[in-house]
């Protein structure tokens, strides 16, 4: 086992975790439940988390490879029981069906909108194209991406 | 009495889903969201072989590993043999199916269990079980099954409700309306035309998953990801010998079914480790193991034959559908039975209708129930030829629909013929937009000036095509489901439902219902769904039937609290007048609305006053009821549906430009979620039209079981998609509802199989249009 | 898969040390760049990871003879890098793009993209065509050419990749790469690349690859040599896909035959060189 320290979600904390366990088990073990698992191979995107503020999936990165670093799930977005505007954006556009892929957009959303405050459409579906969903068809989604980044343009004045 | 469409005050308003804010923030909702202490973790090993005898399995190193908690084999399981699909009882399925058999029949099939102290160990000690299979011959397409002599699937003699074992016929089906032979004879114009259907998987982004553990009572609970907690719940207890009370199942937030999830695979197993360990046991499918060993579509060959007059009215519709049911026969003859059910009552102008095929077994993975349900396999064909038709008979394929499809008022000798597995129900069509949302599909599409054109643009060809469609809404007088609701001091109410959200939004649309009715925002409905020990019966969420069948259980229920509510606010508005009033208030012209129960002349009294003084004051008694809803229609949705694509010569790759449908599904309670609806389905139905594809090896192995191989869509892929619902109203359904989940997945093949002869002149018969295979096709023409 | 068999983690913080970590380790030692394919198919026999990421190996430096990217640098950082942008007008962008998705380019690195050699791997087609040089380490640097790199894959017995130079892009350079797929976000069933060097409306230099054929992408000297000296008019555009499609090497796998990836060659190639022809026009 090897020691780590992580901040997740604003807290600095220390695990002991395997050599060969990924980010995804560590966090799903430590009760980041947000962080989903559908594949564990890296190709459907519902374990995407920031880390080091870039969208990851977490399947495929090795927890001992996060040491140092900072992670945020769906689980730190909201703050004090207020919606993060991009949770508002996803439910007010009925950009939610089953909630098992959301989380990971959310994620993904994140780091699009915080390096790209007005995407267009085509760069929220490349920012989103590793997050598969079988529910939606997508077109909420993407209405729900342009949705967060007015809301966020909004707070910001 | 139902209220005028233009009154609902919730109804209709695209409200946000009573689940989500825990949803988008992440909060722990799904089966294996929760840790319990000494959970076991459960390996499962599978077939190598697509059909074999085991002869021997010897497991004592695998018990010997430290960590190892059990191990499950046909040995030391029950020999019940029962259905996996999660279906209303009798299920219309056969009893084939073992916990763990002595014979392999699929690649992937079960073979043992290992309950482990975590999932390293449990796969160490699966690879530790030894096990001398005997091989045996394999049957692996439909035709070998189908083959004189060939190897029997199910031999055995303890299974029951196969039609004909030895010839591997699951299930076999032949109706007839008329007299097609004169029917043919009789018409002008014939087409024939046969489609094949590939293996395609649900694939839910939440795999199969399930969680059991002993309550403090004993009893076994199983919080597991079903469309079907009740059918769970049942077969469950028989397939282990146990009595249903002794288990309570929970469904938690689903991940996604599509189907998949209306079939009893894990629950079984899980729940008799528990029984024998006493604790908590834990099963995650893995993505390979959801391809490999869970369920997929019935790939199906079906052929069409139309017979028509000259002016288009069809004369003799003829359909023959054979249906690969894998190597058990989960959902085989309903699956099939829906294919003509679902599809032959559209073009009710034909009298003389003749449907039938068998589904047979193969050493195949698995399928089962999937959104469409058979239906999609019968479009295909049957919307193929129907362009062919137009063609032959020079009339525009819209106006050949539009010349023959069923319309409010008519019915379909098909109705009564074929239910599902059964008889069905005589229907007459009380509600249908079809010809509105052909009007509007196609004039938003711009069909009559882009059809036929072949516009040119380098390589690339453009075409437009279009199919109709309808579904249903439940399975009549069989599916059933009840809600209970009771009021709470503060004016709000419990909604508690058996029916099953799996992501569809369906406790946020029942509460919509209920609130509807009873005259409060969504916010005073307190929803709670899908636990057996706390809500009351329903069958599930399958065949499109939640909106309408359990929404009217929800209506029956709201509408009797209602009246309680009324019976204490007269007497209360009453006894606050002058005694020589009292006589005057008149029950039936009290409303309620805004929170308060009014009388005409402007009294009121506030809902929670209502209940506090049913709770408190005087007579005291629980204002509360449960009804149930079972129906004796299954008013078919309608659609309409439209696509530009453009083809290149020189690759085959097809682009998809613009896609509309119109969809009529009477009345829209949540807009947002409808369409939802409808944008999910058309997005699975264009995978499944050009990319998804189950490869399987020449041993019966699945090749592709990753989603790095098995490609569904992606957001790069969606084309711009015009969702329209066109406004009806259903009289029959809960405030007008009918059902618009499945009906979707329908369209894309035949949409685009159409657009593509508009584009290139070929016809594909054979799903999924690759563009490998357009262009082999378009090769095959130009030479 | 069984993740517990692996009992080290180790984060060397230079070459020389990962080397010796790695001849310790043996054969169950392995570099791990971003680790995306390590941790996906996490070989039965692996004890040993060792992290190239804490050496500084992930800069991208614009110098006079090119742009050397440090093995770590993530394929997003490559993506987003303006001087990458640069060479041939962002050929190097518009590849990038279609690798994979934001989520995988954010762990994944060149070093482990160029290391994995994976066939149908879409950097592998282009770097070739731009005459990308690797750098490689054990126990001392080499420099060679990607295409030497490929040429005998036991170069990774145990070097490591410490970084790839793209020559700097001169007046007259033009690539393009084209990728076909199953959908937006797979693998390439086939791609292809294209460099020329005009010099008076005439190819000059030539350099034209073909990737996931199903094999490992390398170049097609004919095709190559029918284009070189030549304008690039359409009927020399057709003339060239055509002798690419008839000279690729190609074979059936599961995701495609021989037969329509040599038809994919074809247009694969037309589509890269009419790119290059439109863009030689517009710059006139
Ligand atoms: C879901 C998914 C989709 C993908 N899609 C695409 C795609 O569309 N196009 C495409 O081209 N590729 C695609 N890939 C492949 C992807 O590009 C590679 O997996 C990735 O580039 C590997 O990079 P890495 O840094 O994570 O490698 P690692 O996993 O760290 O390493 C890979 C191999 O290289 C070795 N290695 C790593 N770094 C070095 C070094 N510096 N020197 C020597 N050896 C080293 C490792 O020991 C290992 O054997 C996809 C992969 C995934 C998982
Ligand atoms: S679980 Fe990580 S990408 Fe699917
Ligand atoms: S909402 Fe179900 S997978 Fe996206």
């Amino acid at each position: 086992m090897i020691d780590i320290t992580l901040t997740i979600n604003g807290e600095k904390r220390r695990f002991s975790v395997g050599a060969g366990e990924t980010l995804l088990e560590l966090l799903r073990r430590e009760g980041y439940k947000s962080v989903k698992k559908g594949c564990e191979s890296g190709d459907c995107g519902a374990c995407t988390v920031v880390l080091n503020g870039r969208a990851v999936t977490s399947c495929i990165v090795f927890a001992a490879k996060a040491d140092g670093g900072t992670v945020l799930t769906a689980e730190g977005l909201e703050s004090g029981g207020v919606l993060h505007p991009i949770q508002k954006a996803f439910l007010e556009e009925g950009a939610v069906q089953c909630g098992y892929c959301t989380p990971g957009m959310e994620m993904a959303t994140y780091d699009l909108l915080s390096h790209n405050p007005d995407p267009s459409a085509i760069e929220i579906k490349e920012a989103l194209s590793g997050n598969l969903c079988r529910c939606t068809g997508y077109v909420k989604q993407v209405k729900a991406v342009k949705t967060a980044a007015k809301k966020i343009a909004g707070e910001a004045k | 009495m139902d209220k005028q469409k233009t009154d609902f005050a919730t109804v209709g308003k695209s409200e946000l889903k009573v689940d989500g804010r825990g949803l988008v923030t992440g909060k722990p909702m799904f089966t294996a969201d929760i840790d319990l202490p000494g959970t076991l973790h459960v390996k499962i090993l599978r077939s190598p072989h697509a059909h074999a005898r085991i002869v021997s399995i010897d497991t004592s190193a695998a018990e010997a590993m430290p960590g190892v908690a059990l191990v499950l084999t046909h040995k030391n399981t029950p020999s019940t043999r029962y259905t996996t699909a999660g279906q209303g009882y009798p299920e219309p399925s056969p009893y084939d199916t073992r916990m763990f058999d002595t014979v392999v029949r699929f690649v992937g099939d079960r073979v043992a269990a290992v309950a482990a102290d975590n999932p390293e160990i449990a796969g160490a000690a699966l690879k530790a079980i030894v096990v001398t299979y005997e091989k045996l011959p394999a049957v692996l397409s439909i035709d070998e099954s189908q083959a004189e002599n060939a190897p029997v699937v199910h031999d055995e003699d303890d299974s029951t409700g196969i039609y004909d074992a030895k010839r591997n016929i699951v299930a076999n089906i032949d109706i007839l309306a008329g007299d097609v032979e004169r029917g043919f004879a009789e018409s002008d114009v014939i087409v024939e035309t046969t489609c094949e259907t590939q293996y395609a998987q649900h694939t839910p982004i939440e795999p199969h998953v399930v969680l059991s553990y002993l309550a403090p009572d004993d009893r076994l609970v199983l919080r597991t990801s079903t469309q079907v907690p009740f059918h769970v719940r049942r077969i469950v207890a028989y397939a282990l010998g146990i009595p249903v009370r002794q288990i309570r199942v929970i469904k938690p937030r689903v991940g996604g079914g599509f189907g998949t999830k209306q079939e009893i695979l894990l629950e079984g197993i899980a729940g008799l480790i528990t029984l024998r360990t006493r604790r908590p046991t834990l099963i995650e499918l893995t993505r390979e193991e959801e391809f490999v060993s869970s369920r997929t579509r019935h790939p199906m060959r079906v052929r069409v034959k139309l017979g028509a007059k000259k002016d288009g009215m069809l004369n003799a519709l003829e359909m023959e559908g054979i249906s690969n049911t894998g190597a058990y026969g989960s959902h085989g003859l309903t699956v099939l039975s829906n294919t003509g059910s679902k599809t032959l009552p559209l073009y009710n102008k034909a009298q003389n209708v003749h449907f039938y095929g068998k589904a047979v077994y193969t050493n195949l993975p698995v399928p089962g129930a999937y959104r469409g349900y058979g239906a999609t396999q019968g479009y295909f064909p049957l919307e193929t030829a129907m362009d062919e038709l137009a063609e032959k008979l020079n009339i525009d394929p819209v106006d050949l629909r539009r010349i023959n499809h069923i319309r409010a008022g008519e019915t379909s000798p098909i109705f009564v013929k074929l239910g599902e597995g059964r008889e069905g129900v005589e229907q007459i069509i009380d509600s249908c937009e079809l010809e509105k949302c052909i009007d509007i599909a196609a004039q938003r599409s711009g069909w009559a000036e882009k059809h036929g054109k072949k516009t040119r643009d380098g390589s690339w060809v453009h075409g437009v095509g279009m199919s109709v469609h309808m579904q249903g809404s439940g399975i009549p007088e069989i599916d059933m489901g009840a809600a209970t609701i009771k009021m709470n001091e503060d004016g709000s109410f419990n909604l508690l439902i058996g029916a099953t959200d799996l992501g569809t939004g369906s406790d946020t649309i029942l509460g919509q219902i209920a609130a509807e009715v009873l005259g409060v925002p969504l916010d005073k409905i307190i929803v709670y769904s899908s636990d057996t020990d706390m809500t009351p019966f329903d069958v599930g969420a399958y065949a499109s039937s939640t909106t309408y069948v359990s929404g009217t259980a929800v209506k029956r229920a709201a509408e009797k609290v209602r009246e309680q509510i009324i019976d204490v606010a007269s007497e209360m508005l009453a006894s606050g007048m002058l005694a020589s009033r009292m006589l005057q208030v008149d029950r039936s012209r009290l409303i309620i609305t805004d929170k308060q129960v009014r009388t005409p002349d402007g009294k009121s009294v506030t809902l929670a006053k209502v209940c506090q003084q049913a709770m408190y004051i005087k007579d005291q008694f629980q204002i509360g009821a449960t009804a149930s809803g079972l129906m004796h229609q299954s008013p078919p949705p309608f659609m309409a549906s439209f696509a530009e694509i453009a083809v290149d010569t020189e690759t085959g790759e097809l682009k998809i430009l613009n896609y509309v449908v119109a969809a009529d599904c009477g009345t829209v309670i949540n807009p947002k979620m409808a369409e939802g609806q409808v944008e999910g389905a058309i997005a699975n139905g264009i995978g499944y039209a050009l990319t998804e594809e189950m490869q399987l090896s020449p041993t019966g192995g699945v090749r592709n079981p990753n989603l790095f191989d098995y490609k569904i869509l992606g957001m790069l892929d969606m084309p711009p998609l015009d969702v329209v619902l066109v406004d009806s109203y259903e009289p029959t359904g809960p405030l007008g509802a009918k059902s618009i989940a499945e009906i979707g997945i329908n369209a894309p093949i035949p949409t685009l199989a159409n657009a593509i002869y508009d584009a290139i002149g070929v016809r594909l018969t054979k799903t999924p249009f690759t563009p490998e295979k357009i262009l082999a096709a378009l090769q095959a023409k130009n030479t | 898969m069984s993740r517990r068999q692996v009992t080290n983690y180790l984060r060397p913080s230079s070459p020389e040390e990962a080397l010796t970590l790695l001849r310790n380790g043996g054969n169950s030692a392995r570099y791990v760049g971003g680790g995306a394919d390590v941790a996906r198919t996490l070989p039965g026999d692996v004890t040993t990871l060792i992290d190239l990421c804490a050496i500084n190996l992930s800069s991208i430096e614009e110098g006079a003879d090119g742009i050397v990217i440090g093995a770590t640098a993530t394929l997003n950082e490559v993506l987003e890098s303006e001087s990458v942008a640069r060479v041939c007008d962002g050929v190097i962008v518009d590849m990038m793009r279609k690798v994979g998705s934001p989520l995988l380019r954010n762990i994944a690195t060149v070093g482990g993209t160029l290391a994995s050699a994976h066939s149908w791997s879409d950097v592998i087609p282009l770097f070739l065509v731009l005459d990308a040089q690797v750098t490689l380490y054990n126990g001392e640097y080499r420099t060679l050419s990607i295409a030497d790199l490929y040429a005998s894959r036991r170069e990774f017995v145990d070097s490591i990749l410490t970084s790839v130079r793209i020559p700097a892009s001169a007046a007259g350079d033009y690539a393009a790469f084209h990728k076909f797929s199953r959908t937006g976000y797979d693998i390439a069933l086939l791609n292809c690349a294209c460099y020329v060097h005009v010099v008076d409306g005439r190819c000059a230099q030539v350099r034209i690859a073909a990737g996931g054929t199903p094999r490992l992408a390398a170049r097609l000297s004919q095709a190559e040599d029918t284009l070189s000296q030549a304008m690039l008019d359409n009927d020399t555009i057709e003339r060239v896909a055509r002798v690419a499609q008839d000279t690729a090497q190609t074979a059936d796998d599961k995701r495609a035959s021989g037969e329509y990836r040599k038809q994919l060659v074809y247009a694969g190639v037309k589509r890269c060189l009419r790119e290059i022809a439109q863009k030689l026009e517009g710059g006139r």
